[in-house]
């Protein structure tokens, strides 16, 4: 029995329960397509460190003694079509099984549906082990129900995770410091300096324009500032922490003409690309702030937590309602 | 839910303003704002929630336009939290889903939370005449075209309060400005 297992683009959790064993007959399926840069009219640097992080990954993988295969924007066997892609490696490698984890959109979601339809041989389809709120609890949650607010499903994750809490109450007597965050930001303090990732991707960035895909925006090739693979992603974390969350909630509504990070943790493209577990983030902001409750206070970890843990779970459950 | 894709509780239609590419707007916060999404394939929630998607919605931009635009600007941008932020916080186009009132404000908001009024073209103080900020004409419209679906929402009442206490010559002045605004808004 020889499988086959897809890992999509935003699926690089390298934490999955997948890699734990390395399998002589298991085979992973990474693909750069025409397919995912085409749907909308993509922003350049979302395209490279979309394809930087997937090959960083790939690269891991491999190192890790799993075995992967991996076609890049410009190979000549990639159809640049997740179905054409798909059934061309199960005839080339006489794959018998197929595995996929649950992706986060209906369109990838039924497009394999359909894939895995015309298949001819078995399929399993598995969690991204990603999100702190499981697909049953979700369903639970939202079915049948009119409205479920933020608020409700924010304490719900507290309680569950024990993410600041004392017993059944919330650290501090309160749930949410949201009045406590709302500043104007006029220069002090300071913005945090020395961002600790800066990536050249120049080779990536010529194969994009050589595919000829269409994009829109800037990018600095010999400075690109995303994280592409986990260890930089935790370096992020550990900058966020240190740097910027000791000011995040007093000024996470801020606006600055000059200042686009301000005190932003910038581990969205991480998070959404699952380098990082949103459990490791929050329990790192926790960390941080056990560690010098002087310099962080509850009001800040707290509007950081509720992004995470409730806000950006939250959007995923009413998206899949 | 599938449908939310496809949601547009206001009715929307108005196509997405061609400086929304290229940031080539007078208005100096959606200037930066999407100037800096360009540069930076970023910007954070309340510039994409009170900045690009306030005015979107004040304008009446189709929400299938302005997902696409947010769904292909940002890095972080994946349908399944772009789509609930942005039809469903930020332009309300769900009826109330997401969030329980529209996320619009006046310049008021963005003069507080901000520096950007400062160095703006307009003026964040003025409704009406030259250099009104554009914002705070759209605003009023927004209120008045929408009452028959907002009237009632509690959390909005105390708006039209305001809106009904004001004499019909500042009315008329606030949405012919506005209108004004809206046939010119590319060269806003
Ligand atoms: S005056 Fe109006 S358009 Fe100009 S920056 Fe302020 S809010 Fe924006």
């Amino acid at each position: 029995m020889k499988t086959l297992r897809l890992l999509l683009g935003d699926q690089l959790n390298l934490q999955h329960s997948w890699f734990k064993q390395k399998e002589e007959n298991v085979l992973y399926a990474m693909f750069e397509m025409r397919q995912e840069t085409d749907y909308a009219k993509h922003h350049i640097q979302k395209i490279v460190g979309f394809f930087a992080a997937m090959r960083e990954m790939a690269d891991t993988l491999e190192k890790n003694g799993h075995k992967v295969i991996y076609y890049k924007i410009n190979d000549t066997s990639n159809k640049q079509d997740l179905g054409l892609n798909l059934t061309q490696l199960i005839l080339e490698y006489d794959i018998t099984h197929f595995e996929y984890q649950a992706p986060d959109e209906y369109r990838l979601s039924s497009q394999l549906e359909q894939i895995c339809k015309s298949l001819k041989i078995t399929h399993e389809v598995y969690t991204t082990e990603h999100f702190l709120v499981s697909q049953d609890f979700l369903g639970k949650m939202f079915q049948g129900k009119k409205q479920v607010i933020l608020e409700s499903f924010y304490r719900t994750v507290r309680k569950q995770y024990g993410f600041l809490m004392e017993g059944s109450e919330p650290e501090g007597g309160k749930w949410n410091y949201d009045h406590d965050n709302r500043k104007k930001w006029n220069g002090t303090p300071a913005v945090p300096k020395g961002f600790p990732v800066h990536n050249e991707v120049s080779a990536i960035f010529e194969e994009i324009k050589t595919s000829e895909c269409v994009y829109i925006g800037e990018i600095k090739p010999s400075d690109f500032l995303w994280p592409i693979n986990r260890s930089q992603s935790l370096k992020v974390l550990e900058f966020f922490c240190k740097e910027a969350l000791p000011h995040f909630g007093s000024f996470q509504d801020a606006m600055d003409q000059k200042e686009p990070w301000l005190f932003h943790s910038r581990l969205s493209f991480a998070l959404n690309t699952k380098m990082l577990h949103p459990k490791e983030v929050v329990e790192a902001a926790i960390t941080a702030y056990k560690n010098n409750p002087e310099a962080i206070s509850l009001a800040q970890v707290e509007g950081f937590i509720r992004q995470i843990a409730g806000w950006r779970e939250y959007m995923r459950g009413i998206y899949w309602w | 839910m599938p449908e939310f894709a496809k949601m547009n509780y206001f009715g929307h239609e108005r196509a997405l303003p061609n400086w929304f590419w290229t940031g080539e707007t007078k208005m100096n916060c959606l200037s930066k704002s999407i100037k800096q999404s360009l540069e930076h394939a970023y910007a954070h929630h309340i510039q994409r929630l009170m900045v690009t998607g306030n005015f979107a919605l004040l304008a009446g931009i189709h929400p299938d336009a302005l997902d696409e635009w947010y769904l292909g600007i940002y890095i972080d941008a994946i349908e399944w939290v772009e789509i609930t932020n942005t039809r469903g916080m930020s332009q309300f186009a769900d009826g109330g889903i997401v969030g329980t009132k529209p996320y619009v404000s006046s310049a008021n908001y963005i003069q507080k939370m901000g520096n950007y009024c400062s160095n703006c073209v307009y003026e964040y103080g003025k409704k009406t005449g030259e250099k009104a900020c554009p914002f705070n004409s759209l605003y009023w419209r927004f209120y008045e075209v929408n009452r028959p679906l907002l009237e009632k929402n509690p959390r909005i009442g105390m708006m039209y309060v305001t809106l009904n206490k004001m004499s019909d010559t500042h009315k008329k002045e606030l949405f012919e400005q506005a209108e004004k605004y809206l046939s010119g808004i590319e060269s806003l």
